[in-house]
Order: C-alpha cells, then sequence, then structure tokens
C-alpha cells in the first residue's frame, strides 16, 4: 500500500511545491502558521481542491482518476468549524457517513448498521446516539462528528484542527482517539495549532510560506531555532523525557 | 442526502455527493412544483415560507420526515386559512392570502428576530 501521497503540489493559494506522504498506520500531524497553507494542503489531499500543479496519489493511483463514491469511502474528511446539522439525532448524523457504500439510492444493510455501532463505540459517543446534536457540548459534538468520518471505515482520515475550541481534558479524548486510530491502521492527517499535540503524532511536517520546511519524528522536529523562526523568539522547547514540551516565554 | 448537505458542502463533496448535479436537480424540481402549484391556485404568500420552518421546529431536521410532511402541512394550513377566510367576516369572503399573510407574518418577523438574535 502507498499511501496517501502530494506529489509537488503548487496552488491553490499559498502551496508552493509539496511533498507530502502519509502512510497507513501512522498520524501525520501538520504543523505552521497561520496562511502557510495547511488547511489548502488538506483540502487538496482530501481531492476537494484541484492543485494548478502537482498530484496528489491515493495508493499509488492518481486521486483525481477516483470516483467520487470510491474516494469517499477511502478517504474521510472533517473540516475545522464545518456547519452541523442541530436538529438531527446523533445516530442519523453518524450514517451519514455511510453514503459513500450507499450511493444516492442505496439501502442500508448488517454491515452499514455494524459500521455505525463501531464508529459510535470507538469514539465514546455511543452514550448520546439518541440525543439531537444541537443538544451536545463542544466536546460531545465533536466526538460525533468523528463518529461520523469513521463510520464509512476510511483508510485515510483528514482532519482540520480537530482539537479547536475544545477543553483539555476534550483536546486529550480526540488526541488519544488519534493515536488509537492509527494503531488500528488508519492513516492520519491532522492540522493542528499547538505543537505540543503535534509531539504526540507519530510524525510531523511543519509548512512554512507554502512548503514542507520540516519533516520527521517529533522529537526531531520541534526545535527551538525552528518554532522560533515560526512564532517568534519567545518559543522555548524543554524536554519532558523523550516528548519535547513547547511553551512560550515572552 | 439532504440532510448530508447540513453537514456543510465540502464534507457533502468528501461523501462523494455529485454536488453540482444534486443542486441543480433540487433547484429545478423546487421551481417546477412552486410554479405548478402557483398556476393551480394563484398567489399565496407566507404557506411555503412559514410551514418548513415551523415544522423543523417540531420534528427536526431530518428531511425524509421533514419533506413529506412540509407537503401535508402545507395542505393543512391552507385548509385553515380558507376556512378562515370564508367565515370571519362572514357573509363576506376574505382573500385567502390576506389570512395567510396575517399568519405568516408574524411568524416570518420572530424567524428574523430570533436570527439576529443568535448572530
Amino acid at each position: 500500500m502507498g499511501g496517501l501521497e502530494a506529489r509537488g503540489i503548487v496552488g491553490p493559494f499559498a502551496l508552493k511545491g509539496v511533498d507530502l506522504l502519509l502512510r497507513p498506520g501512522e498520524w501525520l500531524a501538520l504543523l505552521g502558521p497561520n496562511g502557510s497553507g495547511k488547511t489548502t494542503l488538506l483540502r487538496v489531499m482530501a481531492g476537494l481542491l484541484r492543485p494548478r500543479r502537482g498530484e496528489v496519489l491515493l495508493e499509488e493511483r492518481p486521486l483525481r482518476a477516483y470516483g467520487s463514491y470510491e474516494r469517499g469511502r477511502l478517504l474521510a474528511y472533517l473540516p475545522q468549524n464545518g456547519p452541523y446539522p442541530e436538529g438531527l439525532l446523533v445516530e442519523e448524523v453518524v450514517r451519514l457517513g455511510r453514503l459513500p457504500h450507499l450511493g444516492l439510492w442505496g439501502r442500508e444493510g448488517g454491515e452499514d448498521r455494524e459500521a455505525v455501532d463501531w464508529a459510535l463505540e470507538v469514539t465514546g459517543a455511543s452514550a448520546f446516539r439518541g440525543r439531537l446534536l444541537g443538544t451536545l457540548s463542544g466536546g460531545e459534538r465533536q466526538r460525533v462528528l468523528l463518529a461520523r468520518a469513521l463510520a464509512g471505515r476510511p483508510r485515510y482520515l483528514l482532519l482540520d484542527e480537530p482539537t479547536t475550541f475544545l477543553d483539555l481534558a476534550h483536546q486529550g479524548v480526540v488526541v488519544g482517539l488519534l493515536r488509537r486510530l492509527a494503531g488500528m491502521g488508519l492513516g492520519v492527517l491532522s492540522v493542528l495549532h499547538d505543537p505540543n499535540q503535534a509531539a504526540l503524532a507519530h510524525r510531523v511536517a511543519v509548512l512554512e510560506g507554502g512548503r514542507v520546511v520540516a519533516e520527521g519524528g517529533p522529537e526531531a522536529v520541534l526545535q527551538e531555532p525552528l518554532l522560533a523562526r515560526l512564532y517568534g523568539a519567545g518559543v522555548r522547547v524543554v524536554r519532558l523525557g523523550e516528548r519535547p514540551h513547547v511553551y512560550l516565554d515572552p | 442526502m439532504l440532510n448530508a448537505l447540513g453537514l456543510g458542502e465540502e464534507t457533502a463533496k468528501s461523501l462523494g455527493l455529485p454536488l453540482e448535479a444534486l443542486k441543480l436537480l433540487l433547484l429545478g424540481a423546487a421551481s417546477l412544483l412552486t410554479a405548478s402549484a402557483v398556476a393551480q391556485a394563484g398567489i399565496i404568500g407566507f404557506v411555503g415560507l412559514v410551514t418548513p420552518h415551523l415544522l423543523r421546529r417540531l420534528l427536526g431536521e431530518d428531511y425524509r420526515l421533514l419533506l413529506p410532511a412540509s407537503a401535508l402541512g402545507g395542505g393543512a394550513l391552507l385548509a385553515l386559512a380558507d376556512l378562515l377566510a370564508r367565515t370571519l367576516a362572514r357573509p363576506a369572503e376574505l382573500p385567502v392570502g390576506v389570512v395567510t399573510t396575517l399568519l405568516g407574518g408574524p411568524f416570518f418577523l420572530y424567524l428574523m428576530w430570533r436570527r439576529r438574535g443568535r448572530a
């Protein structure tokens, strides 16, 4: 399996020649300052934006050669802060994740119901499956939206800032979940703002000015000179055991 | 599939929905249905505006339920408005559009006020 690979992506917007490979079974965190092209790259890799130059390959085949439902079965995308149907039941929201398998006229079968149960279970959202989405807290809602993304049983999961607006406890839940999902064999690519969350990923890629300027294990990438260049001179990095820990000392 | 649009166009597209074709189809179907209703009954305002909003508050956002319920609810609202139009100022008859406007106008203002409050 070749993974999900961006090759020489130029445009749209900020991207100026990006190569990036997401392998199955790994969590790759995408870091970078505002405007560096993180979200654009994620959308290009999800097949939602077409690059001006370069190509995205999904398991060694060009992404644009896939049919839309076929692509939807392999890749799940969770936007940051997208709209959500407040008046739908949690279970109904999660079932929408089965659309790539059902198409417009397909009928739901046992496999679909199993996948929905699994997605609710793995995200810890089973307890509120009968509630309306609009009645949940931000953290609960994010877990449901993640369950929706997982219900299609994708091989790759692309998430745009999945921990934004969540309190520390819920950030921990989501981050722990991403690690577990990668452990189950999914390729997980997440745009993150917090370098300390990125430190928990298997690999980190840093975007600056539309290019990948660093890529590798968190301990190799999250170094003070690079982070100070990206975020300002007040950034400090200490080691907590093996793991880098980033804080601000303005 | 209409429910999937509630997750936003990007997510709907990532789920594989042929978004542009779907939007064209829905717009075309809505236009034709509206045109045939107006051709039959004339211009009666606020029925199509009030009924789906009212029912969404009562039934939630599942379009599999909301669409048929809106069709039935619209018919029921119009029948009620017609009854009122024939009986309120007996022996004279009010135009049914006046009654639907009297019912729908305040509700529409309420919706606008709520939306502004939320923004």
